[in-house]
């Protein structure tokens, strides 16, 4: 659905390039999550996806048609979800929504996606009267209204709490449920490892490395368990391979004087920090 | 034309729900009675003004024709202000559109608001085809002062700021007709200088069709190359 390859961007006047021949592949029904550093160009990348910023070089492909050769129909088959809300103050939610849905054939009850989103009993209230979080839902619901196929979302749970945050995701699951293909960044490493079915990790507009959360963990984690027990501070460490035969692991097991296991698999901070630190 | 009804009424309620516009687009009317009872006022208390009546009329169409292009050019910074901009840009009409569509209405109102204060304020008639004609190029301040304003103002307080510039320079060419015959052509970079001077030769029966003429051609050449910028500028990246 969405397919770049050696795909380059410089903004006019900017001494380097800010996307760095990168190349990708989602397929249809994927999320895809752009990780990186602030100011390593994933929104860049995005705002080159959906045509906002022009002059690239390489390829990027949607629905396997040339950005280039996309006309403004290519915006019925997508939605942006953007980094910063952006809606007018004057509008209550629901007259910003029917507004911008008005130029679709296509579209979803206003009034439903407000609810998703828990903002029904902000309907009528101006945006400018909104709460940051309150304008990126809105922004959030907006983007899927006129039901797209891909979806391209910057940062969709910045600045929300922990349970709209969980409100958010689940609804973008339920997206991917489906069928939609979804391009997503976030900061949140954890929401891109339950989000995603791969994660690019962009670096100075470069992929330092892609591949499946799950892989990427095994691939840079340890093959340990790290047990704590009552008795001591300092955390006893096993070998995950050697575990079976490990008689002082089966030992400390049936002593009933642990407090906590943790296998040493890799998480995604871990290697977000690992693949994107600078040389 | 359904999507034109969209338009306008989402115009409509930005522009009702806030104060500087809404009154900025009540003005021309409460301008025209204003100018209409107060002129022979003026006139009586001070006979010398009957022998400026016409820069009178000057004064006040550029005055009436201007607000138009304010309205719209604020109305574009707001969008440009609250990133509205770039959600334009991804809905699948052209976001040109947008803007086209309120440069035409910004210039058939300041056009007609422009002829009612010539013909119906009772200042300096030019005659009806004359009149009309004034009324084009009024309303030709339109458009010039929306996309000038939004073009290169980075907010709304600089927008407000290159308002007030835009109508100093709009108005000073009446000081051409002040000045000796050769100092006069120095105004002539301006458009309404080509305006003025077509008023009041139209106004002393003498109307000198090629004023209106560079006229013409002037505001359709600087809104063709501000329309240029502004493409790229605003809608460029
Ligand atoms: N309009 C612009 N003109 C010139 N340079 C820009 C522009 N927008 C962004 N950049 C530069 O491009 C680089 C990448 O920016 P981008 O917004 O893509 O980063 P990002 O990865 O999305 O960061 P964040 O996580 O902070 O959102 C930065 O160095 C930024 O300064
Ligand atoms: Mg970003």
């Amino acid at each position: 659905m969405i397919h770049t390859k050696d795909l380059y961007f410089k903004y006019p006047g900017a001494a380097q390039n800010t996307v760095n021949g990168i190349s990708f592949d989602v397929g249809a029904g994927e999320i895809f999550g752009l990780l990186g550093p602030s100011g390593s160009g994933k929104s860049t990348t995005q705002k080159v996806l959906f045509k906002l910023l022009s002059g690239y070089q390489g390829s990027a492909q949607i629905k396997g048609k040339e950005i280039t050769d996309w006309g403004k129909e290519l915006y019925s088959q997508i939605g942006v979800g953007f980094e910063l809300p952006n809606h007018y103050l004057k509008l209550t939610a629901l007259e910003n929504l029917a507004f911008f849905q008005s130029f679709y054939d296509e579209g979803l009850d206003p009034m439903e996606l407000l609810k998703m989103v828990g903002l029904e009993k902000d309907a009528d209230k101006k945006v400018g009267e909104f709460s940051k979080g309150m304008k990126m839902r809105l922004n959030f619901v907006r983007s899927f209204a006129h039901n797209p196929e891909i979806l391209f979302l910057d940062e969709p749970t910045s600045g929300l709490d922990p349970s709209n945050s969980r409100i958010l995701k689940d609804i973008i699951l339920d997206l991917k449920n489906q069928g939609k293909t979804i391009l997503i960044t976030t900061h949140h490493m954890e929401d891109a490892e339950e989000l995603c079915d791969q994660v690019a990790f962009l670096s100075e507009g470069e992929i330092k490395k892609l591949d499946s959360p799950e892989n990427l963990k095994l691939e840079y984690g340890k093959r340990t368990l790290e047990v704590r027990t009552y008795g001591s501070n300092e955390p006893v460490i096993f070998d995950l391979d050697q575990l079976k035969d490990d008689k002082s692991f089966l030992e400390l097991v049936q002593s009933g004087e642990i407090k906590t296991i943790h296998s040493k698999e890799a998480n995604l901070n871990d290697i977000f920090i690992a693949t994107t630190a600078k040389k | 034309m359904k999507k034109l009804y969209t338009l306008i009424k989402n115009d409509l309620k930005l522009i009702v729900r806030d104060k500087t516009l809404l009154s900025f687009l009540l003005l021309p009317p409460v301008l025209i009675i204003a100018f209409k009872f107060l002129t022979p006022i003026l006139v009586e208390t001070a006979p010398i003004l009957e022998e400026y009546r016409v820069i009178i009329g000057m004064f006040a169409s550029i005055q009436t024709a201007i607000m138009f292009g304010f309205v719209t050019s604020f109305l574009i910074l707001d969008e440009k202000d609250e990133n509205v901009m770039n959600v334009i840009r991804i809905l699948p009409i052209s976001g040109f559109y947008f803007i086209l569509y309120r440069l035409l209405f910004a210039t058939v109102f300041s056009s007609i608001a422009a002829y009612a204060m010539i013909t119906l304020s009772d200042i300096a008639h030019p005659g009806n085809l004359e009149a009309i004609l004034l009324a084009i190029l009024y309303g030709m301040t339109a458009p010039t002062i929306s996309l000038a304003i939004s073009t290169y103002a980075k907010n709304k307080v600089e927008g407000m700021a290159y308002f007030k510039g835009i109508d100093l320079l709009l108005m000073l060419p009446i000081a051409s007709f002040f000045v000796g015959s050769s100092l006069s052509m120095v105004f002539s970079i301006l458009p309404t200088y080509w305006v003025f001077h077509f008023y009041e030769t139209s106004y002393n029966d003498a109307p000198a069709f090629e004023f209106f003429a560079v006229g013409f051609c002037f505001f359709g050449i600087l809104i063709s190359l501000l329309l240029f910028q502004f493409r790229k500028r605003v809608f460029g990246r």
